[in-house]
Order: C-alpha cells, then sequence, then structure tokens
C-alpha cells in the first residue's frame, strides 16, 4: 500500500514528533512514491517536509556544504552596500544546479548590511538557492530560510563508550512556516490563580512595601517563562543530513523523470 | 521614597532596590534610549558608542517608483499602498515623520538597472549618493526583474511572496551614527486582481519600513507566535508589528493578527527609544514622549556586579487599588538587556571582527546587563504597577530574525525569572532598577587561568574544567609536545548544571607556538567557529607538528564575551610516548603515556585496532598487532593512534613504534621448572622449536645446541651433558634433562634463529623411615602383639601411599600384613606377633620405604626376675558406702623402668567390712571378711594392667588389693569404702 508522507505523521507548530522519525518512516515504506507527495508543492504544506518539497521546489541549486571564505568587494563594507559579497562554499554533497568541489555564492551586499552576516565561516548548510541572476547575484530561497544550519548532535558519555553522533539538518525555521489555526482564549479562560500569590493582593503603596520588604508573598509570573520563549516553541525538527539529502535526491529524481 | 529627579506622583513606594536604583543613577549617565534599535553605534566604524542608530533626519522621504507596481496597481494605487505602510509609523509619541516627498524620476527596470564592475547599479536618484534628495526610495518592479537581479533568477515568483514581495536594503549608513539611505524594492508579481494580495504586500512594506527606520525585532507576548499557552486577544493587539516571524495562518499572513497595521504599545516604545520627544519639545501634532507614560530601566546583573546580557525583560500593568487577578495579562513593553552593548567583541583565535556585527555596540560595562522599557503607557488613575518579568530569548531568533545582542546564538539567562513589582507613576515618571534572576551563576573566579603573558601549564590528566567568566575573558595554557605527535583539545560548552549545552559560551580554540608573538592571530592551529565538534556543546580542534614544541593555547567565547555562566569541560588528547618503543615483528605489550585518555578510548597502530588491556587518564596499556597484521613484512616504524569514539577525538604518534624486521624465531615449548630431584630426570622435556619467518611454518633441520649455562645435567638426547639436537619437521628440537647436582640449573638451547633459556632447581633428595617405637620389652616367653608403626619422610614429595615392606629379622616374629602403605599423615603400620623371646634374648624386624630405606624394630626379653609393679592410677581410693570403687591401673616394668608387655600379674583380692581407725589404747577390733578372689592379667604392649576392684554394694568396706608378678614385682594397697 502506497501510503503518502502527509498520512504519517504532522509536523504542527505544537507537534513534537521528531522529524528523524518520519524521515526513517518515510524512507521505509513500501510503494512509497513521488506522486503522491507532490502535490505539497502546490497545496498548503502540513509538514516540515512539506515545506522542504516546496523551498527545494523552488530552488536552482542545492547543496550541502561548509562556508570556507567570504569576500566582500565593491562598496560592500562598513555601512553601504553597492558591492557584492562572495560565499565560497565547499560541496559537500551537490543535489542540483552544481558540481562538488568550491561553489561561490554572489550576493548584493544591500542584504549584508541590513542583516549583519549572514554567514560564517566554518558553518555547515544545506543551501536552497535561486539560480544566479544575469548579473551573477543569488540568494537563499525563502531568505536565509534557504540557508539550513547543519549542526551536530550527540551526548558525550564518559567511560561508556562510542555514542551515536550525527550530523542534522536544523528545520526548525521551515516549521514556523507550518500554517496553523489562530485562536484566541478568553481572557477568563485563564485561571486567575496563576498570578495570585495567596493572599488577596491588592496593589497600593503599602502593598508593595511589603513586596520590597520580602513580607508578603510575591507575584506570579504571567506563564511560566522558564518555558516559554524555549520548548513551546521549538519543536525537534530536525533530521540527520543523510535522510534529508535521500529525500532531495529522490524529488531530483522524480523531477527528472517528469520531464 | 524613590528616585525623583523627574516628576513621581506616587511617595513613598519603597522598593527594594531603591538605594542601589539611586546609585547606579549617580554613577553613571544613562542613555535615554533602549530596547529595540536594529543598529547600535560602536567602534571601530561608528564614531560614537551605545546610540541606535537612526536616521539623520527625523522626516525621512520616500519617493516612489515612476511606474506601475504590476498590471492590477497602477501608479496610484501603489502610492496609496505605499502610504498607508508608512502612515502606520506616524504616532504622536515619535518625532518620526514618515512621508512621501515625491516620485522618483523613472521607473525602475531591468533597463535601467544593471550589475556594473562594482555591483548593482541603479538610475542616479535611487542611489545612497542622492540621499539629500531621495532617503527611501521605493522601486516599483513591475516585472520582477529587479527582484531577480538583487536575489536570483526566479527569486520574483509568487511563490515565494511572503519572502520577497519586499526587499529591504538599508545601503548607507554613516559613522556619525546615521542612516541615510535605503531602498525598498516592491516585487510587482506578488500583486493581483485579490485585493488581499495589495494588503499584504503593504502589510510587508509596513514591517520593512519598520526596519529601515533602524526598529530591530521584538520579543513580546511570545506566545502569540509559539502558540503555547494559547494566546489571548489582548496578548494578540499586544503582539508587536515588529515581531521577528509572522504566523501563518493562511496566504496572507496579515490576516493572522488582529489589527495588523496599528502599532502595539511595545512598538511605539521602541520608536519613542529612536526618535524621542523630550518634554515640552513636542510640535504640534506631536506628543512628548513620555507623556502619559512612564519609563523602567536599569540592569539585569549577576552577583558578580557584570551585566546579564540577552534577558528579554518584560513589562506588564497592574491598575492601583485592584487585586492582581486583574492586572494585565499580556506584556506591554519588553526590551533585551545589553543591546548597547558589544555584540561582538573578537577573541584571540580570530581577532578583531571586522563584520559589521563587529562594530555594534559599547563597550561600557554598565550596559551589558542594560535594558530600558522607554514608554509604559499609563493607565488610568494616578499612578499604576509594572510586573518586570524576564524570560530567555526564543532560540528561533537568530540571524536574520534576531532579537537583541546575541544575533547568532541566543543565550540562556542564568536563573529563573522572579516577577518584581514596581510602583510607577504618573506622566514622564521613571524608575531605575537593577536586579538579578533568583538563583543564577554567582562564581567568577579564573584565579586558576593563565593569561597569554604567562600562560597555564594544562592539568597533567590532561582533563579540567573551566569558567569564560569577566567579559572578554580568554583562558590561557600551554603544553609541551613531542615531534610528530598530534593531539586533540576538546572544549565543552556547560550550563551551571553541568550539562553540554549550546546555549551559553561560543568555545573556540586557538594554539600558538610560544614563542610567537602576543597578539598575533593563531600560528599553528585554531578552532575559529564553536560547535564544530561531534557532540552537544564541543569544540574541537586537533593539531599536528612535526617539531618538539612548547605551544601556547587560548580557549574563549567566539563572540569574545564572558560570563558567570559560561562553564566549560576541557580536554586535551595527547599521546606522548611509547614504553617499549621497540617491538619484534610478533608484537608485543606497549604502554601509552599521555594525557586526556578515559576507559574505551581505542588505539590503533598503523590503523590496526590493538587490544587494548586498561586505561588511566595518563596510561593505556596494550597489545600491539603483529608486523604481518598491519600488512609488512619488513621493519617499519608505526603510527599510533589513540581515539576517542564517542567525541572523535585522536592523537597520533607517528613513527613512534619500531616493529623488528621478520625473521625465523627460535622459541622455549617446554622447558622443566619449579624443584627437581637431583638425579631423576625433570617430568617435562627441555623443547623449543623454530618458525619461518613469516612466524607460522616449522623449520625442520635446524641444529639446536642444548647446554647447562649453570649447573649439571644430563640431556637424555645425547646422554651427555651438553647436547646438538636436530628439529623435527615440526621444527621441534627436544631432551629430556636430568639434573647432577643440587642447585639452579640454566637450561640454554641455541639455534641460528635464536635461543631460549629455561630454569629449574636441582634438589637431592632425602628419604627417610623413623620408627615410632623401635624397641619394644617382652616378659621372657611371652608372646606379644605389637602394633608397629613407621613415619615416613620425603623432601620432595608427599609420604602418604609410600609402600612399606615389613619382614622379620631375627627370633621369633610373624608380621601380618607384611606389605602396607603409609596414611595420609605419612604414617605405614602394621601387627607383628612377637615371642617367646627369651631372657636377655632379642627378635628383631624391620619396615622397608623406597625398597631400601629402612628401619628395624627390637624385641627384648626381660627375665621375670626383673620385673617390678607400680601404680598408675586408682590407688588411695576412699569413697562413701554408697560410692563405686574405680579400676586400678598398674604398670609392670623392668628394673630400669621400661614397660614390660606379655608379663603375667597375680592379683590377690580381700574384702573387709570397714573398721575405724584403732582406739588409742586396747586392741583393734577385728574386721569380719565378706569376701576374697584371685585372678591373673597379663600387662600390655605398655605394660599395663587394669584391675576392677571387688566391692560390695552399699557397704562400708575396705578392698585389700595385691599384685604379683614375676619374682620381685609386688603391689599391695588398700581401698575404703566408708560409712
Amino acid at each position: 500500500m502506497a501510503c503518502g508522507l502527509r498520512h504519517s505523521v504532522r509536523f504542527g507548530f505544537a507537534g513534537t514528533a521528531m522529524l528523524r522519525g518520519v524521515a526513517v518512516l518515510w524512507m521505509t515504506l513500501p510503494g512509497f512514491g513521488f506522486g503522491e507527495l507532490s502535490s505539497a508543492t502546490t497545496t498548503s504544506p502540513q509538514t516540515v517536509v512539506d515545506v522542504l518539497q516546496q523551498m527545494s521546489g523552488r530552488a536552482d541549486v542545492i547543496f550541502t556544504g561548509q562556508v570556507m571564505a567570504i569576500r566582500r568587494s565593491g562598496s560592500a563594507s562598513g555601512g553601504t552596500a553597492s558591492g557584492i559579497v562572495e560565499v565560497d562554499f565547499r560541496v559537500d554533497t551537490a543535489v542540483r544546479g552544481c558540481a562538488g568541489g568550491l561553489y561561490t555564492l554572489r550576493e548584493w551586499a544591500g542584504l549584508w548590511v541590513v542583516e549583519s552576516e549572514r554567514y560564517h565561516v566554518g558553518e555547515r548548510l544545506l543551501m536552497l538557492l535561486h539560480a544566479p541572476s544575469a548579473a551573477g547575484l543569488s540568494s537563499p530561497v525563502d531568505g536565509l530560510n534557504g540557508a539550513i544550519p547543519i549542526r551536530q548532535g550527540g551526548s558525550p558519555t564518559p567511560y561508556a563508550g562510542p555514542v551515536a553522533t550525527t550530523r542534522f539538518v536544523d528545520l526548525r525555521w521551515l516549521g514556523a512556516k507550518l500554517p496553523h489555526d489562530v485562536s484566541y482564549r478568553s481572557e477568563s479562560a485563564r485561571s486567575a490563580n496563576d498570578l495570585l500569590p495567596p493572599v488577596p493582593f491588592v496593589a497600593t503603596p503599602e502593598t508593595l512595601a511589603a513586596v520590597a520588604s520580602g513580607s508578603s508573598a510575591g507575584v506570579a509570573a504571567m506563564t511560566s517563562s522558564s518555558a516559554k520563549a524555549e520548548a513551546s516553541s521549538i519543536p525537534a525538527q530536525q533530521a540527520s543530513v543523510d535522510s534529508v539529502l535521500g529525500m532531495l535526491t529522490e524529488w531530483e529524481k522524480a523531477r527528472h523523470a517528469a520531464r | 521614597m524613590r528616585l525623583d529627579s523627574r516628576e513621581r506622583a506616587v511617595p513613598c513606594v519603597s522598593l527594594r532596590r531603591m538605594l542601589l536604583a539611586m546609585m547606579t543613577l549617580a554613577a553613571s549617565a544613562a542613555p535615554l534610549w533602549a530596547g529595540g534599535p536594529r543598529w547600535v553605534t560602536g567602534p571601530p566604524y561608528f564614531t560614537g558608542s551605545g546610540a541606535p542608530v537612526v536616521w539623520y533626519t527625523s522626516h525621512p522621504l520616500y519617493f516612489t517608483d515612476a511606474g506601475d507596481l504590476s498590471a492590477t496597481v497602477d501608479h496610484a494605487a501603489a502610492n496609496a499602498l505605499v502610504a498607508g505602510a508608512a502612515a502606520v509609523w506616524n504616532v504622536p509619541a515619535s518625532s518620526l515623520v514618515l512621508a512621501q516627498g515625491g516620485t522618483l524620476n523613472e521607473h525602475v527596470s531591468g533597463a535601467n538597472s544593471y550589475f556594473g564592475a562594482n555591483g548593482v547599479v541603479f538610475p542616479a536618484d535611487v542611489q545612497s549618493g542622492n540621499y539629500q534628495a531621495v532617503q527611501i526610495a521605493v522601486v516599483y518592479d513591475r516585472d520582477g526583474s529587479i527582484t531577480d537581479l538583487l536575489l536570483g533568477n526566479g527569486a520574483s515568483d509568487p511563490s515565494g511572496c511572503l519572502q520577497n514581495g519586499v526587499t529591504e536594503s538599508v545601503d548607507s549608513i554613516v559613522p556619525a551614527g546615521f542612516i541615510e539611505h535605503a531602498v525598498l524594492v516592491l516585487n510587482g508579481r506578488c500583486t493581483g486582481p485579490e485585493p488581499e494580495k495589495q494588503t499584504q504586500m503593504q502589510y510587508q512594506l509596513m514591517r520593512a519600513f519598520g526596519r529601515a527606520l533602524g526598529l530591530g525585532w521584538s520579543q513580546t507576548n511570545d506566545n502569540v507566535f509559539t502558540g503555547s499557552p494559547q494566546p489571548t486577544l489582548n496578548q494578540a493587539l499586544n503582539w508587536p508589528v515588529m515581531h521577528p516571524i509572522d504566523i501563518i495562518c493562511g496566504p496572507y499572513t496579515y490576516q493572522c493578527m488582529p489589527q495588523p497595521f496599528t502599532l502595539r504599545p511595545d512598538d511605539v516604545s521602541a520608536l519613542g527609544e529612536l526618535y524621542n520627544i523630550a518634554k515640552g519639545t513636542a510640535p504640534q501634532g506631536k506628543v512628548d514622549t513620555g507623556q502619559d507614560a512612564s519609563q523602567i530601566f536599569g540592569r539585569v546583573l549577576f552577583p558578580s556586579g557584570q551585566g546579564m546580557q540577552g534577558v528579554n525583560v518584560l513589562g506588564r500593568r497592574w491598575h492601583q487599588y485592584v487585586d492582581i487577578s486583574r492586572a494585565e495579562d499580556w506584556y506591554t513593553t519588553s526590551s533585551v538587556s545589553g543591546t548597547q552593548f558589544r555584540q561582538s567583541n573578537g577573541n584571540p583565535v580570530t581577532g578583531i571582527d571586522s563584520t559589521f556585527a563587529g562594530t555594534q555596540g559599547s563597550g561600557n560595562p554598565y550596559l551589558e546587563g542594560y535594558y530600558n522599557l522607554q514608554r509604559v503607557p499609563m493607565l488610568s488613575g494616578d499612578w499604576m504597577v509594572v510586573i518586570l518579568e524576564t524570560e530567555p530569548i526564543n532560540p528561533l531568533y537568530t540571524g536574520t530574525y534576531a532579537v537583541g545582542p546575541y544575533g547568532s546564538n541566543t543565550v540562556q539567562p542564568s536563573g529563573a525569572d522572579h516577577p518584581l513589582p514596581e510602583g510607577l507613576f504618573v506622566s514622564y515618571g521613571y524608575a531605575g532598577i537593577d536586579f538579578s534572576p533568583t538563583g543564577p551563576a554567582a562564581s567568577c573566579s579564573t584565579a586558576g587561568d593563565g593569561t597569554e603573558a604567562a600562560p597555564a601549564t594544562v592539568a597533567p590528566t590532561g582533563w579540567w574544567t573551566g569558567l569564560l567568566c569577566g567579559y572578554a575573558h580568554a583562558a590561557w595554557s600551554s603544553l609541551a609536545v613531542k615531534a610528530n605527535r598530534s593531539f586533540t583539545v576538546e572544549v565543552t560548552a556547560e550550563d551551571e548544571q553541568g550539562f553540554a549545552t549550546t546555549a551559553k559560551a561560543l568555545p573556540v580554540i586557538g594554539v600558538w607556538n610560544a614563542t610567537d608573538p602576543r597578539g598575533s592571530l593563531p600560528t599553528v592551529a585554531a578552532a575559529s567557529q564553536a560547535f564544530n565538534g561531534q557532540t552537544t556543546g564541543m569544540t574541537a580542534l586537533t593539531v599536528s607538528n612535526t617539531q618538539p614544541d612548547q605551544l601556547r593555547m587560548v580557549i574563549a567565547d567566539q563572540r569574545g564575551d564572558g560570563r558567570p555562566d559560561f562553564n566549560y569541560q576541557a580536554r586535551v588528547l595527547y599521546a606522548d610516548s611509547l614504553s617499549p618503543a621497540t617491538v619484534s615483528a610478533s608484537g608485543g605489550t606497549v604502554t601509552i603515556t599521555g594525557m586526556g585518555f578515559r576507559p574505551g578510548d581505542a588505539v590503533t597502530v598503523n590503523g590496526v585496532a590493538a587490544t587494548v588491556s586498561g586505561w588511566t587518564a595518563n596510561t593505556i596499556t596494550t597489545t600491539v598487532p603483529t608486523l604481518q597484521a598491519l600488512g609488512a613484512s619488513t621493519a617499519l616504524a608505526a603510527d599510533v593512534t589513540v581515539t576517542d569514539s564517542s567525541t572523535g577525538g585522536t592523537t597520533t604518534m607517528s613513527g613512534a613504534l619500531n616493529y623488528g624486521a621478520p625473521r625465523a624465531t627460535l622459541s622455549l615449548v617446554t622447558a622443566p621448572s619449579g624443584t627437581v630431584p637431583v638425579g631423576q630426570a625433570a617430568p617435562v622435556a627441555f623443547a623449543v622449536q623454530v618458525r619461518g619467518s613469516d612466524g607460522v611454518a616449522p623449520v625442520a633441520g635446524e641444529s639446536v645446541s642444548f647446554t647447562a649455562v649453570s649447573g649439571s645435567v644430563l640431556f637424555a638426547a645425547c646422554g651427555t651433558g651438553a647436547c646438538t639436537i636436530t628439529t623435527n619437521a615440526s621444527g621441534i628440537a627436544s631432551t629430556m634433562v636430568t639434573p647432577e647436582g643440587a642447585g639452579i640449573i640454566t637450561l640454554q638451547a641455541a639455534g641460528v634463529d635464536g635461543t631460549a633459556t629455561a630454569f629449574f632447581s636441582a634438589v637431592v633428595r632425602a628419604q627417610s623411615v623413623v620408627p615410632v617405637q623401635a624397641l619394644e620389652y617382652v616378659a621372657a616367653g611371652a608372646t606379644v602383639v605389637w602394633n608397629a608403626q613407621l613415619d615416613l619422610y620425603d623432601n620432595l614429595s608427599s609420604t602418604a601411599g609410600i609402600p612399606v615392606t615389613w619382614a622379620q629379622t631375627a627370633g621369633t616374629v610373624a608380621i601380618n600384613p607384611s606389605h602396607t602403605r603409609a596414611n595420609p599423615q605419612g604414617v605405614a603400620q602394621t601387627l607383628v606377633t612377637v615371642g617367646p623371646v627369651p631372657a636377655g634374648s632379642q627378635a628383631t624386624f624391620a619396615g622397608c620405604a623406597w625398597t631400601s630405606v629402612c628401619a628395624t624394630f627390637t624385641a627384648r626379653g626381660v627375665d621375670p626376675a626383673e620385673f617390678r609393679v607400680a601404680a598408675i592410677s586408682g590407688t588411695n581410693q576412699a569413697v562413701s558406702a554408697a560410692g563405686t570403687l574405680l579400676p586400678v591401673m598398674l604398670q609392670v616394668t623392668d628394673v630400669a623402668g621400661h614397660p614390660v608387655a606379655g608379663a603375667t600379674v597375680q592379683i590377690y583380692q580381700t574384702v573387709n567390712g570397714w573398721q575405724p581407725p584403732c582406739p588409742a589404747q586396747g586392741r583393734c577390733p577385728i574386721a569380719p571378711t565378706y569376701a576374697s578372689a584371685q585372678s591373673t592379667v597379663v600387662s600390655d604392649v605398655n605394660g599395663l594392667v587394669t584391675i576392677a576392684p571387688e566391692q560390695l554394694s552399699g557397704i562400708a568396706e575396705t578392698t585389700d588389693l595385691a599384685a604379683v608378678s614375676g619374682k620381685q614385682g609386688f603391689l599391695g594397697l588398700t581401698l575404703e569404702k566408708q560409712p
């Protein structure tokens, strides 16, 4: 039975499933066909993989590589930006529109002044690039969303022998491109107790003074701030480089076959 | 009392940090700006430092393209779209006035824009040099050609409109800290018949205007973006227009937030920071920024006093005189601490940061933890409370979405949020509040760190922990390495709990020769990008050197930062030396000495795995493979590599292990050992084997000379003390060995392919037998059964089970059995019937072990005239009449006291009535005789006889006993049972 990826696991914003698992599933599903997934390129993406596929579909150059050098020319320094910035990549795996070896991306310096450092020497990236324009300039698809970080992970375990360390593609920013419903809870739906000290607590100079002196209970945070802006917003959307390259390569084959 | 240099409405609100606030304000001229500027001045590019980069004029004008935006959006409609987007930024509380200045001289397109020698060339009035006339050029890219020119072919495709619908570039910022010029390119392909497309473009353009005005992204009510917890409408209404990343709820993101074209208080606060209207200076149509608002600023601090950068400080309001349950459930404004401080200070590894980030922010330490909620609108009433809270920056907000000063990698705040209610006041009120989160990292001790001028020696184990504390702190170490070695330095960033993390320090590593000039960039090796290691939070650097060297090494933060929560663990994995450094072709066991080792580290020799048997931090014991396993057939110097597979760290000693050339070898197979009796052949042969150079094939026909280097032996193969034997088809030469003298024997077998030596000890055997009782005295004429016992001794082995032969040698002796074996205690025994032996005569027999080691037993006849009788026990008994007299034991001896066996003893007993002692005067009473008896007994081998006294039960009586043996042996005694 052929199964589309979108039927297996969804990567909603609040989801916690890992793309890594999806990638494995995707690679092992019997009868999986590009045609079933290709609808992701024309419909609203439902998963991070859909987002990746859509972006890769709009890219003319795809590779993984490491930033080796950054050169500025023209007036692309200081506070002006009429020149270009050349970024040399050592291509580790070429998927589309480039060969191995060195690839030089030429960007309009205007992007660099406003965004300061777009790339860093030594950085590893999965690059989804537009084809160079007649001027030879290019940039990642969807801005820097198309320059997807490749990171290394794994836990050193002293005295426990080798551990599996892996390079993974950090797709969290692609996860932010997934559509989701916007709805609001009522103000009253939130328990007032989240905010309350144990006793009635009225804003007066005296109560503030008591708080200040430590003789009264403090005020609770509006949200659990240690968690906010951290785990809640960052589903573990990462996949091994190999699995992502596998998907990109399959899509590339299907693209050629469709021609 | 609070600080009151400006208007304050609520006196006597005592706050915990009042004094601190006063002191900080008194000690520093805190800037009025803070919060969310996109850029902040700093050296070397900017002439000032710590100030937001703003437009050189508060009335920047934009000029629109002369053409249409698209087939469906003509010039006028496009101008209306732009005007709508720009108008959002014209608010009373800010001095900024963003208005249209006119129209560009042309329609900008691919026809008049091109790529020149120095980059993209726009028409002259669009170029930044024309800033005095045109500050902001708005290009209507009707066919997408400009977008494609700048961003690449296909960038203008409508599928990418959410990203490329509007391209914004601020292309001139001058050293004085002012923006002079910007270009905004509107992608006409993103418009169409659907009005929502134009509204979406207006929304994107509004946000692009905000960026072009110098506003940074803001994180306020971020749960609207994350969805967790589900936001309220008020939170969405206070989610700033300058949020970093749009929510996507459909094709048009403007539809994903309520009132998308209305600035939030946080946006106005940021705008008020950059384009401030001081009190009493508002022109017509404007109001002072501080009117009907208050300002909170201060510092987030570590206990050490160092500012804590990168903490999002938020304020929410609490109306006066209401219960806290009615405090606002949304944040009004936010500010990231340290926004005005250095973003990137460079570091010793990469040097000065020459990028734009490297010129962002002031080096003034006061600003490191500085935050500023510039404009918190007042609630109704004469005062209000603002509750300060803190939170980390969302890790997604880096790079192009960066919020705050940590642009490339967010840093987790140290400690936990501790809501801090602060009383605030009427218009123009302000407060300076320095505070610390709950439980932040407190230590900033780096005393053990070396300096560039005096680096500290690396920890002897190669493992240590450290702290990059104090801004721009770097830890310098020194390490001596030998020639042709490589080593790996691993530095793992850790949080306050010691867990590896990527949300604290960004470790970088540099290595120099010790003699390199200070201040230079690394001359030997560098890891200039953090987290290049295989494990979380790890930066690794492998260094190779061909010459012996003293190295200088640094660990620093990539940004040049340093704080009390920048912990790290460091390790130098370095294999220094081998012992032994030379092995034969067959390999062997060697010890690697170095540092940074741990259990599990693997060893390879020229890439071939060795067997590791032990680890310490400084040593690894390993058995290296054979030369053949390395695929070599000649002597070589091999590379020895230690690898930590859990981190990927390696250290190699190149050409450090010397293998001997492969050749035939003579090796020992078996040899006598331990102790061998002199004169006896050792139980194990002395055997050697000769194998070919492959270590396997036997070599036959090779002469091997067997000798005793010390001691004297007899080699059985030749029957002499020296012997030459030829190896057989198995390559073996062998002989039995018999030592001929006592002492240490050293044997040697020598051939052309080697020598084998063996040792053993030769000892003269001592065996003896000792009778337990060698002489027995027997009554003349008597026959006695004698249990003869013989102790056997052997200095080389146990005597248990050794056979003993018993035999008569003289006189009348009968032995049964005549062959016995020693028991486990080494004693052999048999029964011997001796006699009759005439007086003065002897009968003898012998027990012999080991055939010839014998002992003689003798039975001597004793004349009855020599018998004597002695009491052994039971004499002088006096018991009650109800008691019982015990047996009496007597012994028959000869005159010399030797026990005599087989002697006949006559016993006479008379039982009389008990009588009291005789009176002092008169006759003794005559006792009645109750009974009498006579018996005969014979003494045993020990001369003993036992006599049961005659007695009457329950009657007081006297038993008179007389024992007679031989002619003179007599003993009389009386036993009493008294009334």
